[in-house]
């Protein structure tokens, strides 16, 4: 394990990336209650390591994370940044008040802005494809992630209503 | 043979999880769960793709079988011991519960080497009981910061 290969434009974003999403995350006010905050931080952050060391290493190998593909500090960094993703994907559910009608909307916007990220990273190089991927695969992979993360905060939801758990916080 | 095995393993710790009586909430469980998970990725990655005292066959069905242990069968299993441990305060319940816990998941690993999957080079199932008490206690700590966490109202009476 090490830092980093060479520290240049993938560790600045990562790190600019990073400030801006966990200043984001901690001006927005806290509507949901702090369990469901600390699992879908987590949520995010363990997502993004599943799909790293299933389809981005070991076997299949179809993208490169950063400068090498050693396990570096900004891979760490890289993941971090996906907790508050996953935190915001669930808040604005809350907030926007996500139904049966606007959930498909919801989830392909989500996609879409999960494939405008992906470009951005893959232009300052903290993604690079290999081995026959290219990002429109990535669709399925945003397409999957964010549909069970829907049905899992639902899932959640209803568990606490039928325990009598006042969920928001308002 | 190997996926196969494992493949079955994976299904019969995810059947017991799922009929189970849980004594975790549905948040509890997905939270040690996701904990246990990274830390068994990150682990597995380390000793074996940095450090290379395991080495992994790279072939699709052996390579897969190694992917359920790693990314199921463990935090399953971890998940399992947590909540039959919880069901009650003795400590010797939950020693017991934990080294059987390790028992299971070292003979897991154990099987992987066995059916040529996993070749261990500097390492050994003794380091692999260490690691799964270690996981057992990172489930446990993990549980109770998730616990704290809840904002439920408790009524003393």
């Amino acid at each position: 394990m090490m830092l980093w290969e060479t520290f240049d434009k993938n560790e600045i974003y990562v790190l600019a990336a990073l400030v801006i999403a966990y200043a984001a995350f901690f001006i927005f006010p806290k509507k949901l209650p702090r369990q469901i905050t600390l699992l879908f931080l987590v949520w995010g952050f363990v997502t993004s390591i599943l799909f790293d060391f299933t389809i981005g290493g070991g076997l299949v190998d179809f993208y490169k994370a950063n400068d090498s593909n050693q396990y570096e500090l900004t891979d760490l960094l890289t993941y971090v940044l996906f907790a508050p993703f996953s935190y915001f994907f669930v808040y604005f559910y809350y907030r926007l008040q996500i139904d049966r009608k606007t959930v498909i909307f919801y989830i392909l916007g989500w996609t879409l802005l999960g494939l405008l990220m992906e470009k951005v990273s893959s232009m300052m190089g903290v993604v690079q494809h290999q081995n026959g991927y290219s990002i429109k695969y990535s669709v399925v992979v945003f397409l999957v992630t964010q549909t069970v993360t829907a049905l899992y905060y639902e899932l959640i939801r209803r568990q606490q209503r039928q325990a009598g758990n006042s969920e928001p916080r308002e | 043979m190997a996926f196969s095995i494992f493949f079955f393993l994976a299904w019969l710790f995810v059947s017991i999880f799922t009929v189970m009586q849980k004594r975790l909430t549905l948040v509890e469980n997905t939270f040690v769960f996701l904990i246990i998970l990274v830390v068994s990725i990150n682990f597995s990655w380390i000793i074996g793709d940095e450090l290379k005292w395991i080495t992994i066959k790279k072939e699709a069905l052996p390579y897969t079988a190694y992917l359920l242990n790693r990314s199921i069968i463990i935090p399953v299993l971890l998940l399992i011991q947590l909540n039959i441990s919880m069901a009650r305060d003795s400590i010797g319940w939950k020693i017991i519960t934990i080294l059987s816990t390790v028992v299971v998941l070292t003979g897991a690993n154990y099987l992987l080497t066995v059916l040529n999957v996993a070749t261990y080079k500097n390492w050994n199932p003794g380091f692999d009981a260490i690691y799964f008490i270690f996981l057992s206690l990172v489930a446990f700590l993990f549980y109770k910061i998730i616990e704290n966490a809840s904002e439920k109202v408790v009524n003393h009476t």
